[in-house]
């Protein structure tokens, strides 16, 4: 290339060909046609197809003809090649003509029936003549009316037509429809919804229009202006559609009738169509005869002047509407209208085939006698074609104007084609043209050939290469060589030694790898082997020094000698031969399908910057990426020895077993996952999935396949590389190391609280680690407690209280492999006893702010959300218990001075006054006698001791702030000591206040009752009674 | 576990658990031991108590004198479980004809087949090591041998699959060894040194000079790390071949450069 | 506090019960001394009476009553010798009056009163029939059984003498009567013959015929047959 000039000249260079290039830039980028066909009939035998002609076989024997008449239709698919030729005719002609020949070449240039016009009209030899004004009035028509207006027009020019047919359409074809078909067909049309469907943008009134109106774009308007199939195709959901909109029933008749009836629509459309001259006609204002007419007063000037004529339609479609009429002027033999004078005429009509064949006149298509026909696939088989087309491009664009055209003046002698100068690309492929040759930079054959294949076949004629493959890698290669191919092409059906290789190298960035293996492999001859030629270095067939210019480092290869013949030469077939990995028998691996699918899917992801991974679970190549996450994840949980790297297997285990919580995820990836490491788009990571991959599809689900001791070094080493992440990622979150145990065993030594199982321990600080490992079951027996209290030790001590013990016990429990819980501990003693000292002497209170509530995974933030709810009532707790207590205390104090006891035996002596009173009240039958409790008494008794030291905790909770400290002393229960003494002394006192008030009221009684005690208690009447007796006895005895 | 038949329960973790609460106590007695590692209050179902003090007396950390348990390793030797994991491939060696020992070996020079077996518990790998070494290999051996592998580093688990790749074990043993840095050592002289501490690696590397995959991706690792330093010389008399790569160094082996390992 | 009140309460109880069962006790005490009065009156209404028999017609206690009598009076004095009555030796002399003595004194009263009844009885059967006021022979015969229960031997049945009075003179009474009819033996035996209803003919003597005739008695007899 010439850097220079191609910086200057490429754009206009890669114009398309129908906007109007200069001549010798299209002469200069002209690749002879070598495989035309010439025939006198319209369709190609196989017969024929074995002889091919070229273009200067074509030229000469068109215009060896001097005399006669000549039509030739030049025939082809849509861009094969057609109107090139044409132009490419027009182009020699022009330069090697005769003076008296005189050449009209209608371009394509815009491809509408006005531009056609405008053509014919401006060449200057109609400028001169007579009927100036006339052509210029028809080169006006329908140029100012509106577009609705010019479409309803044609819409209507339609249906008027059809309606004043007789069904023949103007052929002589005999009755095409039936009447009342005809009839039905146009209440049809006439019909709204019908009509909105055919004045569709891209439908056939639209295109229509297209064909008539100007073009402003630079678009290859190829579409034919006709009405097609599926315009009158009827399906089920439009008639009934018809019917709601209350269609005439004519038109629903008819719209029955063509109701999946493939046969009928057919017949339909061609009648239709058969209307369409006439109705272009009349909306653009021109009679059949119109361009007719001007080809016959051309040719009979002329034939006054003595010339003769030779006409180039680049593409008869463009005369839509008057096509016909054109063609027969064209085919007008002057040897049958002598009266006329024409001069002799060349026609040379370009026309794709579906055109041909719906669109002209059988008794035109009669007349037709000689036929070039264009194939489609110019370059299939023809590889030198393809690159003598890329050739001629390339050195088109580094030649100055002036030396073309210099050439073409010099009647663009093959011989005398010039060559560029090289500024830039030595050593890159070159085309060999004559003895000269033209540097193919940015290109190599190879490069040529891979690109050429990418191509879907729709896309291999010449203009689709200039466009998707000349013209991007041109700019490239000139705005930005360093980058240079910027553009990624998936590699298929390759052998992966070299890619790894380069992927292996370390020193290398990801870009430069992928560009150098892009590189290799398809400018390339994708091997990593090395050979001299000519003291010159042959990196995978290219020569050193490329390297170099494009910034690519050079890969050590086997060295070898020169291939004796470089595959350069491999046919250009159908098959894609490429694709024979067969041959690969270097390394044998097993190409599954899914495998390679996915491996696209990751190139594209390392490749491309802004390529989000796909990760999700439905598409085809996507599921397996998923799997490859997963089974990543996996894996890791697996071979990481996690109690080496001191993570407690309980931790591990809440970690992994929250879903959607991976450890690693890919970068860029579709479905946001938060992770601990995230794979970036490497081809490292490249080759990490890719061991995945395999041992998924391939090993199933084992690392038994070929080379996956490779695919594990590599995933080994990784997994020694990142182990401190991931191990962080256990233990920590957002810089904080995860204290999940700390509060669950915070939270079970309330539970052992509350339930009365630490109420020999004066502070938090006390508390031992051991009495965690005992059963500890909840209490049920009853208490003095508040129910504040009691509803606490409740809701601690059900399921969830369970769990929050569970993971106290479980998470220094070292058990085999991954068995979840089990009751067969096996302690990590030292470290759960250092760990409990923590908590311990943290005094199990914790602020808001410490307890981790912000911890993205669940299963560990219940322990701060089940320890928060208890220190939440904690306060609540104790304030209500202090208080009870302190009632109670106060009930006792009532009756007691607190300061007066010492001991317990202070307490009996206490009790034993209180049922000295009640058996005294009992023998003096007071009524409050009965109130003796014997049991309470006895029990109060026998408890002493716990009443004494109730009482003192009492006595201490009171002096109590820190509320743990508090709850250690209450959970001792003193209420309920406290109980049963409060409630006797309550009852013993209010006896006695009964007691005394009965006293008072019984001795008034006593006192009123007793007479006075002055009976004289001498018994003297008595005694001298007596002593009478005796006296007497003593006389009678 | 190291001496006589291998059990599944005496666990790397369990082992050095049973040193630590040695070592914190003064004088402590077996049973007292035993109240530690399994909880009375707690514990239900069988002891495995037996197995670990058996595993740990094997490893020579503690005896028992008079009732009372004491460590033979001063805790100031052992810091930590990367300590532990030192000693005890320290002490590998020494159970030479041993089942551990005998089946380690056997398996580090299966190289590749290894991957064949979806589990070190496979039938077909249980009667492989049954015949090589002419004693009945069950299942709970072969889980047991699962579990001090990849401790000791050795390789991986996957599953119950195991990766055979060295690099831990050659690491510590580099620790152990203390060659000195930056000096080309001959390869013949390597593997001597390397035999002090590593023959149950690397004994029976067949053919002569090959290394097994086990080794050679220990030494690739060490390599790769900038740990050591491997050394072609086209004009060594010795070189060591290292199990094929296309990926990693592949050359064969003159010297080693130890560079210092982290 | 409490235990100052219970203290407090127990002594207060203790008073109490000593106020009510003194109370309880003064009304004993009444109750005891009316009691006691009541014994000692009766028990001195019978040794008067003893006294009285014993002077009218010589009843003897036998020695056991008089040890009786004497154990008694010398107990009731010791009921007493406390200054207040006590109940229980109370009690028991009361059984020992009751049971013992008083019975003892019926019993024997009982006895001695038939024994001195009966000749007056058999004098009257033998005489009573002579005897011309009739009415005063019923009212000594009345006057006679009435003593014949120690119980009413003290009561004055008109307000003046006493029953053991009447009894005396009644005795004496029949006496006279007896004295009076001149009686001898052979007219004695002759008059009970006829109250016995055994007097035969031939036992009429002269002399008792002349007896007859002089006291006038003839139309106090008559013969009659013998009843088979």
């Amino acid at each position: 290339m010439n850097l220079e000039i191609a910086k200057k000249r490429y754009k206009e260079v890669f114009l398309p060909d129908v906007i109007d290039n200069s001549k010798g830039d299209f002469l200069a980028k002209h690749v002879p046609m070598r495989t035309l066909y010439y025939t006198d009939h319209a369709e190609l035998t196989e017969q024929d197809k074995k002889h091919p002609v070229s273009e200067d076989r074509i030229f000469e024997t068109i215009f060896s003809e001097k005399n006669d008449d000549q039509f030739i239709l030049v025939k082809g698919a849509s861009g094969a090649g057609k109107s090139h030729l044409i132009r490419w005719i027009s182009t020699m002609l022009e330069i090697s003509k005769e003076d008296d020949e005189i050449v009209i070449p209608i371009r394509r240039a815009d491809n509408t029936l006005k531009g056609t016009i405008r053509q014919l009209i401006n060449h200057p030899v109609v400028e001169n003549m007579p009927n100036k004004e006339l052509y210029k009035k028809m080169a006006s028509a329908s140029t100012t009316i509106p577009e609705i207006e010019l479409k309803n027009t044609i819409y209507y020019s339609f249906v008027n037509l059809i309606d004043s047919d007789d069904g023949g359409a103007g052929t002589d074809e005999g009755r095409i429809i039936s009447n009342v078909d005809r009839r039905h067909l146009v209440a049809l049309l006439q019909n709204a919804s019908f009509k909105e469907r055919l004045m569709n943008e891209s439908g056939p009134i639209d295109r229509i229009y297209m064909k008539i109106a100007e073009n402003k774009t630079l678009e290859v308007n190829d579409k034919v202006a006709k009405y097609e199939e599926e315009d009158f195709e009827i399906d089920s959901a439009f008639r009934t559609e018809l019917i709601s909109n209350g269609a005439d029933e004519k038109a629903r008749k008819i719209a029955d009738k063509l109701l999946d009836n493939k046969e009928f629509v057919l017949k339909i459309t061609s009648y239709v169509n058969k209307f369409r001259e006439r109705v272009i006609q009349r909306c653009t204002g021109l009679e059949p005869g119109d361009l007719s007419q001007v080809i016959d007063d051309v040719r009979h000037e002329l034939f006054k002047k003595g010339c003769s004529l030779t006409i180039l339609i680049e593409d008869i479609t463009a005369a839509s509407g008057v096509d016909n009429s054109l063609l027969d002027a064209l085919l007008r033999n002057r040897k049958g209208y002598s009266d006329k004078e024409l001069c002799r005429i060349t026609a040379i009509v370009g026309v794709a085939d579906g055109y041909y064949i719906d669109s002209i006149r059988s008794n035109t298509k009669g007349r037709i006698k000689q036929f070039v026909n264009v194939p489609d696939d110019m370059y299939d088989g023809d590889y030198e074609g393809l690159v003598e087309f890329f050739a001629r491009y390339l050195n088109t664009v580094s030649l100055e104007t002036n030396v073309i055209n210099d050439w073409i003046d010099a009647h663009a002698e093959k011989n005398a084609y010039p060559i560029h100068q090289v500024t830039i690309g030595e050593g890159w492929d070159e085309y060999e043209i004559g003895d000269k040759s033209i540097n193919l930079f940015p290109f190599t054959k190879n490069a040529i050939r891979f690109l050429y294949q990418r191509q879907s076949v729709t896309q291999r004629n010449p203009r689709a290469l200039m466009r998707n493959i000349i013209e991007p890698y041109v700019k490239d290669a000139i705005e930005d060589l360093q980058n240079y191919p910027k553009k990624r092409n998936t590699l298929e059906g390759y052998d992966p030694k070299l890619q790894n290789v380069i992927y292996n190298r370390p020193d290398l960035s990801d870009d430069i790898k992928i560009r150098l293996v892009q590189f290799m492999y398809i400018w390339g001859n994708g091997k990593d082997v090395i050979y001299n030629e000519n003291g010159k270095k042959y990196i995978a067939g290219l020569p050193e020094n490329i390297y170099k210019e494009l910034g690519l480092p050079i890969i050590d290869g086997k060295i070898i000698e020169k291939p004796k013949s470089v595959d350069i030469e491999q046919v250009l077939s159908k098959d894609d031969k490429l694709k024979t990995t067969k041959k690969n028998s270097e390394v044998q691996r097993v190409e599954n399908e899914k495998v390679v699918l996915a491996l696209k899917e990751v190139d594209k992801w390392i490749e491309n910057k802004d390529y989000k991974l796909s990760i999700g679970a439905t598409t085809k190549s996507v599921r397996p990426l998923n799997d490859v996450r997963k089974n990543i994840n996996d894996y890791l949980y697996e071979v990481i020895d996690w109690t080496s790297e001191g993570v407690s297997s309980d931790a591990v285990s809440k970690r992994r077993d929250t879903k959607n919580k991976f450890l690693v995820s890919f970068e860029r990836q579709t479905m946001q996952s938060d992770s601990a490491i995230e794979l970036p788009a490497s081809i490292e990571s490249r080759k990490i999935i890719e061991g995945f991959l395999r041992w998924e599809e391939i090993g199933k689900k084992s690392w038994d396949f070929p080379g996956a001791t490779d695919y594990l070094y590599r995933i080994q080493c990784w997994t020694e590389k990142i182990k401190p992440q991931i191990v962080d990622a256990i233990l920590y979150y957002e810089g904080k190391k995860i204290e999940y145990f700390t509060f669950a065993t915070a939270a079970e030594y309330y539970r052992l609280i509350l339930n009365g199982y630490c109420s020999n321990f004066q502070k938090a600080q006390n508390l031992s680690p051991e009495i965690l490992l005992r059963k500890n079951e909840p209490t049920s027996e009853e208490n003095g407690h508040v129910k504040t209290w009691n509803d606490l030790k409740k809701m601690i001590s059900g399921s969830e209280g369970n769990e929050n013990r569970m993971t106290v016990l479980q998470y220094y429990n070292l058990p085999q492999g991954n068995v979840k819980s089990s009751t067969n501990y096996e302690y990590d003693f030292v470290s759960f006893n250092k760990a409990v000292r923590k908590v311990i002497n943290n005094g199990l209170v914790y602020t808001e702010e410490q307890l981790q509530l912000d911890d993205p995974f669940r299963k560990r933030r219940i322990s701060s959300e089940y320890l928060k709810k208890i220190l939440e009532k904690i306060d609540t707790v104790v304030d209500d218990e202090k208080q009870l207590l302190a009632e109670k205390v106060a009930i006792i104090s009532k009756y007691i001075d607190l300061d007066d006891i010492e001991d317990e035996d202070d307490i009996k002596e206490i009790i034993t006054f209180i049922k000295s009173f009640y058996n005294q009240a009992q023998k003096s039958h007071i009524s409050a006698a009965i109130h003796m409790d014997n049991g309470l008494i006895n029990s109060c008794n026998k408890n002493a001791s716990n009443i004494l030291s109730s009482l003192n905790v009492a006595m201490q909770v009171e002096e109590i702030s820190e509320p743990v400290e508090a709850l250690l002393r209450l959970s001792k229960d003193p209420i309920k000591g406290l109980s049963d003494f409060a409630r006797l002394l309550e009852t013993v006192g209010n006896d006695i206040i009964q007691t005394t008030a009965e006293i008072e009221l019984r001795m008034r009684e006593s006192i009123g009752n007793s007479d006075n005690d002055d009976e004289n208690d001498d018994y003297c009447e008595t005694k001298e009674l007596l002593d009478e007796c005796k006296t007497i006895i003593e006389e009678v005895k | 576990m190291f001496v006589g038949n291998m059990v599944t329960e005496a666990i790397p973790a369990r082992v050095y658990s049973l040193y630590k609460i040695v070592v914190s106590k003064k004088e402590i007695t077996r049973a007292e031991v035993q109240k530690c590692i399994e909880p009375e209050g707690i514990y239900e179902g069988n002891s495995y108590f037996a197995a670990i003090f058996k595993a740990a007396t094997e490893l020579g950390l503690v005896e028992i004198q008079d009732n009372i348990v004491i460590p033979l390793i001063p805790k100031e030797e052992i810091k930590g479980i990367e300590d532990f994991k030192k000693y005890v491939i320290s002490k590998m060696d020494s159970f030479e004809g041993e089942q551990f020992y005998e089946v380690t070996n056997i398996i580090v020079n299966l190289n590749e087949e290894i991957y064949k077996y979806r589990s070190v518990a496979d039938t077909d790998l249980l009667n492989l090591l049954s015949n090589q070494i002419g004693k009945q290999i069950t299942a709970p051996m072969a889980r047991g041998w699962r579990f001090w592998a990849p401790f000791i580093g050795l390789g991986y688990v996957n599953g119950m699959a195991f990766l055979p790749n060295a690099y831990i074990y050659v690491k510590n043993i580099l620790k152990i060894l203390n060659i000195e840095k930056n000096k080309e050592i001959a390869i013949d002289e390597f593997m001597a040194m390397l035999g002090k501490y590593g023959k149950m690696l690397t004994s029976n590397m067949q053919p002569e000079r090959n290394m097994n995959l086990a080794l050679s991706s220990a030494l690739r690792e060490l390599h790769d790390n900038g740990e050591i330093e491997l050394k072609y010389s086209s004009d060594a008399k010795n070189r060591w071949i290292l199990f094929p790569s296309n990926e990693a160094f592949n050359d064969q082996i003159a010297s080693i450069i130890v560079k210092g390992v982290k | 506090m409490l235990i100052e009140e219970i203290q407090k309460s127990i002594k207060d109880l203790k008073r109490l019960d000593k106020v009510e069962s003194a109370v309880q006790d003064a009304e004993k005490k009444n109750q005891n001394d009316a009691d006691y009065s009541a014994i000692v009156a009766d028990f001195w209404r019978s040794i008067k009476t003893v006294s009285l028999a014993h002077s009218l017609l010589s009843f003897d206690l036998s020695d056991d009553s008089i040890e009786h009598a004497t154990d008694i009076a010398n107990r009731l004095e010791d009921v007493v010798a406390a200054g207040a009555v006590d109940e229980e030796e109370l009690k028991e002399v009361k059984q020992q009056i009751n049971r013992k003595f008083n019975p003892s004194l019926t019993r024997e009263w009982k006895d001695y009163y038939l024994r001195i009844s009966s000749p007056v009885r058999s004098k009257i059967a033998t005489v009573g029939s002579l005897v011309q006021d009739q009415n005063k022979l019923s009212m000594i015969k009345n006057r006679i059984a009435n003593a014949s229960e120690w119980t009413g031997l003290s009561l004055k049945d008109d307000g003046n003498q006493t029953r053991l009075d009447w009894l005396k003179m009644s005795i004496d009474e029949v006496d006279k009567i007896e004295e009076e009819l001149n009686l001898t033996e052979e007219i004695k035996n002759f008059v009970i013959a006829v109250t016995r209803k055994k007097a035969k003919v031939v036992d009429i003597t002269p002399s008792i015929i002349e007896w007859i005739n002089e006291e006038k008695l003839g139309d106090n007899f008559v013969i009659e047959f013998k009843k088979i």
